[in-house]
């Protein structure tokens, strides 16, 4: 057993710098946001095409990870699809011993715990990315987690994470209330992003997650809401 | 002792079981469902012991959820007859054993093409349009043979089915009072008691 293989270690003031800079990698992704409502829980994250060339449809950085259960995240995009493949093994795993959904802290949890055994496993890195984990515990009950590179895991009402998330959580927290309908939360990330993100449609995803299933808001509809603005 | 059949129609399956449970001489449980819903367009009868037929059908239904999530799309029929009968296959020579079950799946794919699938315990797949597992073949391949033609439209077929249940009942040694008939169409799975 070769126990000098580690390349997450403290430094002498007690930091964990490979932690500290994936964090780094996370604040220069490109942004997400979440926002619960009554009774959904809408994601919004920003694409970037790298070149007019890229079909810009088909980057999927919005992973649904359960039938009523959805993924994104600020960071390396690779890293983030292998946390979602790992994941939605987890929610079936979950499912075929004890029969019932995974709770949404479950999963959040679970996706933490990866997140951790990365910054203590030797010869592997940090995975570089935070990501928001929106579900439901139940009809009435929907949830966003957030977690990050360290390993902690939180539940949050709204959130924003990436280039310029504090940008917009500090929107976030001027224009949340309790208890949103399914538009106004919609309406609600898409100005949240629209902050931030060049305007287009090209360059927003939008994913509303209810109790009964997930559906992701065709070009048109983001169209129609970003021309709004 | 499991009894499942199924036939296809022009643009629908029909897979029906029994739904007792036995235990030595007992009959534990009269409405066992045996015929697992995979998708919003297949299913997945399963006839053999509790415990196999429970697993493997939970295994299946699981793998195929994992797939459908990792790759964004459900696996069409053919697909799915295929990885099951590989999950078979893998089994029959592995440390822990062959699944001990056989199955019919079935389902209607989303250009409204019905198919119907006859897998067993050694990794056999056949696609089929009338077929049976367990005892019920040697009592109704003969009737589904004789009352099958091609395009048969949906009061059609569940007549067959009845005729079938009415043969199972008549002859069959084991008392099988209730069925469970799954109706797969290209918009919805409904579930009947016959």
């Amino acid at each position: 057993m070769s126990y000098d293989t580690a390349i997450t270690v403290f430094s002498p003031d007690g930091q964990l710098f490979q932690v500290e800079y994936a964090m780094e990698a996370v604040k220069r992704g490109l942004c997400c946001v979440g926002v619960r409502g009554k009774d959904v829980v809408v994601l919004g994250v920003e694409k970037k095409a790298t070149s007019k060339l890229q079909d810009v449809k088909t980057i999927k950085k919005i992973y649904q990870l359960d039938h009523n259960l959805c993924m994104t995240f600020s960071g390396l995009n690779a890293d983030a699809r292998i946390l979602a493949n790992q994941t939605r093994v987890e929610c079936q795993s979950y499912k075929l011993n004890y029969e019932d959904d995974p709770t949404v802290d479950y999963i959040a949890k679970y996706t933490s715990q990866t997140q951790q055994k990365y910054t203590q496993k030797g010869g592997a890195r940090p995975f570089g990315i935070s990501t928001l984990i929106a579900g439901f515990d139940g009809p009435q009950k929907p949830k966003i987690f957030q977690t990050d590179p360290s390993g902690a895991c939180s539940e949050w009402k709204a959130t924003a994470l990436g280039k310029s998330g504090k940008q917009v959580k500090d929107y976030l927290e001027k224009n949340w209330k309790e208890g949103l309908s399914e538009a106004d939360a919609v309406l609600l990330t898409v100005k949240a992003l629209m902050d931030v993100v060049e305007s287009g449609n090209r360059n927003i995803e939008v994913c509303v997650v209810a109790f009964n299933g997930v559906r992701f808001l065709s070009e048109a509809e983001i169209d129609a809401l970003t021309k709004a603005q | 002792m499991d009894s499942i059949f199924a036939i296809q129609g022009k643009d629908y399956v029909i897979i029906a079981c029994d739904g007792s449970v036995g235990f030595s001489i007992l009959k534990i449980k009269d409405l066992e469902d045996k015929i697992t819903v995979l998708d919003d367009n297949k299913v997945l009868g399963v006839s053999g012991e509790g415990a196999d037929r429970n697993n493997f059908s939970e295994f299946i239904h699981k793998n195929l959820n994992l797939i459908k999530y990792r790759t964004g799309n459900a696996l069409g029929m053919n697909e799915t007859a295929n990885f099951i009968r590989y999950q078979y296959a893998q089994a029959i020579r592995s440390r822990s054993g062959p699944h001990n079950c056989n199955s019919i799946l079935g389902g209607v794919d989303k250009d409204g093409t019905p198919s119907l699938f006859w897998l067993d315990y050694l990794g056999a797949l056949q696609k089929i349009t009338r077929g049976a597992q367990g005892y019920a073949g040697y009592f109704l391949l003969g009737l589904l043979d004789n009352q099958y033609k091609k395009d048969l439209n949906l009061e059609e077929g569940i007549e067959i089915i009845k005729k079938c249940i009415h043969e199972m009942q008549t002859r069959f040694l084991i008392s099988q009072s209730k069925f469970i008939v799954k109706i797969v169409t290209k918009d919805e799975i409904k579930q009947i008691l016959l």
